[in-house]
């Protein structure tokens, strides 16, 4: 069955208050949605507040949409709202015993010429042989490949805590595996780690996740942030589908890509070089919200495209 | 095996290319030579400002000599050159010729088709894990492409068969150039024996055709690009070479933290604001270089470098993304790359290479690390393993690794076989060498090199070699410490001529003038190379004062008081630790003082201050001056590491005074070379800075702390005083031509603070510092608004500071006591010259500062501004 697509509004916005000013700044934004197997963005926009002197768009190698802004005169805010409406309708997996057995991929991924590359680790998510081993449970000689992940996603699921505040992007996958919490970057690169320990390639995939308000309450503005995920490869017949560790699920329908790397060091939203500041703080707000419930709710319609505040608040 | 001997043919002959060399060598002897080593180094030295490896200076000489130092990263030219035939050198040519073009093809698709994936010609892991490969992202409009690699530097051996093999391609800096061409400039002073009878490739029209396609580098059609060359700095044992190619290039010489890019383009920060940049030289690291896009754990590097590069209004040479070829896993691959690229079969191959993420190389791991039987079929195993990624070039010999570490370092492999490549020990040609006893073979690796202009690759008839120790094994690493290199010589022979590039007849050399403006990192040195030769200054006139005041064993009281005073302020800058007491008479008096002109005293620190800044200068002082203050302060170092017998009192005192005679001309003779023959690049002006505000400073001092005495408000009291200030003032021949022997407090200051006609009073030194900041003002284009603003308020402070001064000497002038008003002075005197002081650092802090040190965002470094990713 195919599902009817779903067409979201995404609204993130950043905004970073600089205790000093900062004098110079220079960032790299992966903030716009891109097009991909299973989602087209039909509507995309970046604002920022103040002016930069220089913008300038373009994709970085791994093909994901970025803009770049130069910051010349003293600063106290940046603020930074990104707005776009994206289609979204990821393909139903494949049914897993149609898949190849787990070391029929590893051996067609070290041949691909562009798969081959999400078998190498980034700056942040070291490869590492023990939490192969924890990954390897899963993946007994001959399984189908998406047999394997599957359990394994759903492992990762049921045996960690998710919990903020624990651990930082720096936290490497060995430790997440000792301490069994942390979130969902956390878990995608414990999984990237082992994955690609095994020979299965493996990716980062950052973006956002539908949110639904507990029953009876009103949803709160800008009360989500952004999300990431797994980006697990099939073989040539069936590509790569995600698989998102934090919820235990297989992407279909929620999730809206941003965009992938090796790892978050290759992905990171807004990464920047600043001179100045000291002392700042930083405020991150996303809304995910079907465009039809959008254009109908006055209060998120009211948000508009800028400023932040009005949301954040 | 025995390496091949490049002088001797092996059947008891000498080659031909070396009779004339090797007669020369037995003429002069190997003490001769050792000599002509040191003179080419300390040449070097001079050149570079980078000191000499005492190892060098042997027996006999003088190891105070400041030039050598036991840790230096001083190069060493053996004076025996290589010597390479030119039908030797031809083919050796050609084969650079095609292999910097393979590489040139290599890295262009790399980073655009990839078919060397697609057609299987490189393993996916020797592209993708390659620490060279950059991830740079793509402008939507398209980016300006130019070539990658346009210079290219290649290490080659001889082995045992008689043929050259690479043993390491170098294009992320492929440093030695400058090297070569200064070492044959020394070479020709120092051996000009060996040059006679024979006739050796020049290297000059090179350098040209490279300057001058450099200058056609740039993507803008600027008729005059202005081009730098990025350095990582005095500590990188390459600094040498980095001085020598600037000054050869006629560029800047930076470093990261002196560029900045702004609205897209890239500037040099200099004292008149900031400076476009249009053609970088790359000599550092290239994979840190912009830490906004590329991976890395501090802020290193100029964010928006690539941005600007892609944009083109900058082109960097070599393009960063050309390091990946260094990687030693690609070797294997090349002939068949060769192949594909350029249709050609490879005419230099490497040493033996073998990537151990081959299918099928874990039985050859084994055997290697672990050889079975008596004769091992790997022969001798004189296998190395390092690196196939370029990520770290260490090396672990075989040879030297006990069991243990073996069985460790298969583990390591085995996880990750793909992540090394290991290489058969090349037996490299040698060479006669200057040695500690005689002359010896010594292995030789050589390096040449190659740029590219418009009429595509021409390779230096030249070069440097690298002259490996007695046991030391030739290797891929990089060099870390001091080496020994040799010149390299083509000859030229006589059935061949040599393809010398027709340069003027195709090229039309860009008119270059000298780019003015100087960068702010050299301002601040020259800042205080200013203020150090000033306290010298200061220092040396006070000791010759003080001496002056010694007088037999019984002194007056005024006298005493005189001495007393000498002495106090003597301590209060520093030049006494401890304060002289008169009445314990004269032995103890010069003892006090002898410490002051010791080798750790205080004129031996400010000497060392001065010599440490030199090296940073060294790209920017005139050789004259360069070496007058370098040897000139070896020799008083010298000076004041003798010491005198101590009983012996007469020779004593004659040694200061002539210690600080020659002090008071050091500083002399300096000012004089700033003033005739520093002119270029602003520099004298920052020089001059610093010794104004050290100079104010020290009037300021020298009053306040001579009028700070008991009863100084008495008559007889307030007259020696004055003397005293108009002595230590070094005034008293202007005064008495003024006032004659009348000594009163409103003249005096009057000549000592604020007559600005006086050079050695605070008041020239303020009007100096006022019109000179009044000149950096100066309208210029490039210069920033609030650059000039800057200028102007340092100059309205200096003014200010001055007519606090002018106030003060009025208010002793009306005075109805004018030595009751004078007495009331020196808590005044100390807050101008604290008011001088803060000057200083406004200057500093205008012209020099960097802003504040930039921090990286987003990537984990700072967790209070990384965007977590929380899901409910």
């Amino acid at each position: 069955m195919i599902s009817r697509p779903t067409i979201y509004c995404v609204r993130h916005t950043t905004s970073y208050a600089y205790g000093h000013p900062v004098d110079l700044a220079a960032h790299v934004l992966h903030l716009t949605p891109r097009d991909c197997p299973g989602q087209r963005v039909l509507k995309t926009s970046l604002e920022c507040e103040p002016q930069p002197v220089r913008r300038e768009t373009g994709t970085d190698h791994f093909g994901n949409r970025i803009v770049w802004l130069f910051h010349e005169e003293p600063h106290s805010r940046f603020d930074i709202v990104a707005f776009s409406e994206v289609e979204v309708s990821f393909p139903e997996l494949p049914p897993v015993g149609m898949t190849l057995p787990w070391e029929e991929i590893v051996a067609l991924a070290a041949s691909d010429p562009e798969v081959s590359e999400y078998l190498f680790e980034g700056s942040m998510c070291p490869t590492s042989a023990r939490v192969g081993d924890y990954v390897a449970q899963d993946f007994p000689v001959g399984r189908p490949v998406l047999e394997g992940l599957l359990a394994l996603n759903e492992r990762v699921f049921r045996e960690f805590r998710f919990r903020s505040g624990v651990t930082s992007l720096r936290t490497k996958p060995e430790e997440v595996l000792d301490r069994g919490e942390g979130v969902c970057q956390d878990f995608t690169h414990l999984m990237l780690s082992g994955l690609r320990s095994l020979g299965l390639p493996a990716r980062y995939m950052s973006g956002y996740i539908r949110t639904r308000p507990p029953q009876g309450q009103k949803r709160r503005l800008g009360a989500d942030v952004s999300h990431a995920w797994v980006g697990v490869w099939l073989g040539p017949d069936y590509g790569w589908i995600g698989l998102d560790p934090t919820n235990g699920i297989v992407v279909r329908d929620e999730h809206v890509i941003l965009g992938w790397g090796r790892d978050y060091g290759d992905i990171s939203p807004v990464r920047g070089l600043i001179l100045g500041g000291g002392g700042d703080t930083l405020r991150v707000g996303v809304d995910l919200v079907p465009c039809d419930e959008w254009y109908q709710d006055p209060e998120l319609m009211k948000l508009g495209v800028f400023p932040p505040s009005a949301l954040v608040e | 095996m025995i390496p091949i001997d490049e002088m001797v043919d092996g059947q008891g002959g000498v080659r031909p290319q070396w009779r004339h060399l090797l007669s020369v060598i037995s003429e002069l002897g190997h003490q001769e030579l050792t000599g002509r080593r040191l003179q080419i180094a300390l040449a070097l030295s001079d050149q570079t400002g980078v000191l000499v490896p005492a190892r060098l200076t042997g027996q006999g000489f003088p190891s105070a000599d400041m030039r050598v130092s036991a840790d230096a990263l001083g190069m060493v030219c053996d004076p025996i050159p290589l010597i390479l035939k030119g039908h030797e050198f031809a083919a050796l040519e050609a084969g650079v010729v095609q292999r910097a073009r393979l590489l040139e093809a290599l890295v262009k698709d790399v980073y655009g088709e990839r078919s060397v994936l697609k057609e299987r010609l490189l393993p996916p892991s020797l592209v993708w894990a390659n620490r060279g490969f950059l991830r740079g992202g793509h402008p939507d409009g398209g980016e300006k492409t130019g070539r990658f690699i346009s210079s290219y530097a290649v290490d080659l051996v001889r082995e045992t068969d008689g043929r050259w093999r690479v043993l390491g391609d170098r294009v992320e800096r492929g440093n030695g150039i400058g090297l070569a061409i200064e070492s044959r400039r020394q070479m020709a002073r120092a051996v000009p024996e060996f040059f006679g009878g024979m006739e050796v490739r020049r290297l000059g029209s090179f350098l040209d055709r490279w300057q001058d396609s450099i200058q056609h580098a740039g993507f803008s059609n600027e008729a005059n690009p202005s081009v730098a060359l990025l350095t990582s700095g005095p500590s990188s044992p390459h600094w040498g070479e980095h001085v020598i190619l600037a000054r050869e290039l006629a560029c800047a010489l930076v470093e990261a933290g002196d560029l900045t890019v702004r609205e897209g383009d890239l500037w040099l920060k200099t004292v008149r604001g900031l400076r476009r940049v249009d053609v970088l030289l790359m000599r550092q690291d290239t994979t840190s270089i912009d830490p906004l896009e590329l991976d890395s754990d501090g802020p290193g590097g100029v964010s928006g470098l690539l941005d600007a590069a892609r944009s083109g209004s900058v082109k960097l040479m070599n393009d960063p993304r050309a390091g990946f070829v260094e990687a030693v896993g690609t070797a294997p691959f090349l002939p068949g790359l060769c192949r594909h690229f350029l249709g050609e079969e490879l005419l230099l191959d490497n040493i033996e290479t073998v990537w151990l993420g081959a299918p099928g190389a874990s039985a050859f791991i084994e055997q290697l690390l672990f050889p079975s039987g008596g004769t091992d079929s790997l022969q001798s195993g004189r296998w190395a393993i390092t690196s196939a990624l370029g990520d770290d070039r260490k090396v672990h010999r075989l040879s030297v690794l006990d069991y243990s570490t073996r069985a460790r370092l298969s583990e390591e492999i085995n996880r990750n076989p793909w992540r090394y490549s290991a290489y058969r020990e090349p037996l490299a040609s040698v060479s006669p060498t200057v040695g500690d006893k005689g002359i010896v073979p010594r292995t030789v690796v050589l390096r040449l090199f190659a740029i590219h202009d418009n009429d595509g690759w021409s390779v230096l008839p030249g070069g440097i070699a690298r002259v490996f120790g007695a046991e030391e094994p030739v290797t891929v690493e990089p060099i870390r410490v001091a080496q020994t290199i040799k010149d390299v010589w083509v000859t030229v022979d006589e059935h061949v001529s040599p393809r010398e590039a027709p340069l003027t007849a195709h090229h039309r050399l860009t008119i270059r003038r000298a780019q003015g403006d100087l960068p702010s990192r050299a301002a601040d040195d020259f800042f205080w190379l200013g203020r150090y030769l000033e306290q010298i200054e200061r220092g040396a006139r006070l000791l010759r004062v003080a001496l002056g005041h010694i007088s037999g064993s019984d002194p007056s009281p005024r006298e005493r008081a005189d001495f007393d005073v000498l002495s106090r302020q003597m301590q209060e800058i520093g030049i006494l630790q401890q304060p002289l007491v008169p009445g314990y008479g004269l032995s103890s008096i010069v003892r006090g003082l002898s410490t002051a002109a010791s080798a750790d005293g205080y004129f031996a620190r400010t000497l060392r201050k001065i010599t440490r800044l030199v090296p940073e200068l060294a790209d920017r002082l005139t050789q004259d001056v360069r070496d007058y203050i370098t040897h000139r302060a070896n020799s008083l170092l010298d000076r004041l590491g003798q010491r005198a017998h101590p009983t012996d009192l007469g020779r004593a005192l004659e040694q200061l005074v002539s210690i600080s005679s020659e002090l008071l001309v050091y500083n002399a003779t300096l000012s004089g070379f700033a003033a005739e023959s520093m002119v270029s690049s602003g520099g004298r002006q920052f020089l001059d800075l610093g010794r104004r505000i050290e100079r104010a400073s020290g009037v300021l001092l020298t009053c306040a702390s001579i009028l700070n005495q008991p009863d100084v408000h008495q008559r007889g009291r307030m007259e020696g005083a004055l003397r005293l200030m108009l002595e230590v003032g070094d005034s008293v021949i202007t005064y008495r031509s003024r006032y004659f022997s009348v000594v009163q407090p409103a003249p005096v200051l009057d000549l000592l603070l604020l007559d600005e006609d006086n050079p050695r009073g605070a008041g020239f030194q303020l009007a100096a510092l006022r019109d000179s900041f009044s000149e950096l003002a100066v309208e210029s284009q490039t210069m920033p608004e609030a650059q000039r603003a800057m200028s102007l308020e340092l100059a309205e402070f200096a003014e200010g500071i001055r007519e606090t001064l002018a106030g003060l000497v009025d208010e002793v002038f009306h005075a109805s006591s004018q030595d009751a008003a004078a007495a009331q002075l020196p808590p005044k005197l100390k807050e101008v010259q604290a008011a001088v002081i803060d000057l200083s650092d406004r200057i500093g802090r205008s012209y020099f500062s960097v802003l504040n040190s930039p921090r990286l965002v987003g990537i984990g470094n700072e967790t209070a501004l990384d965007e977590s990713a929380l899901t409910p």
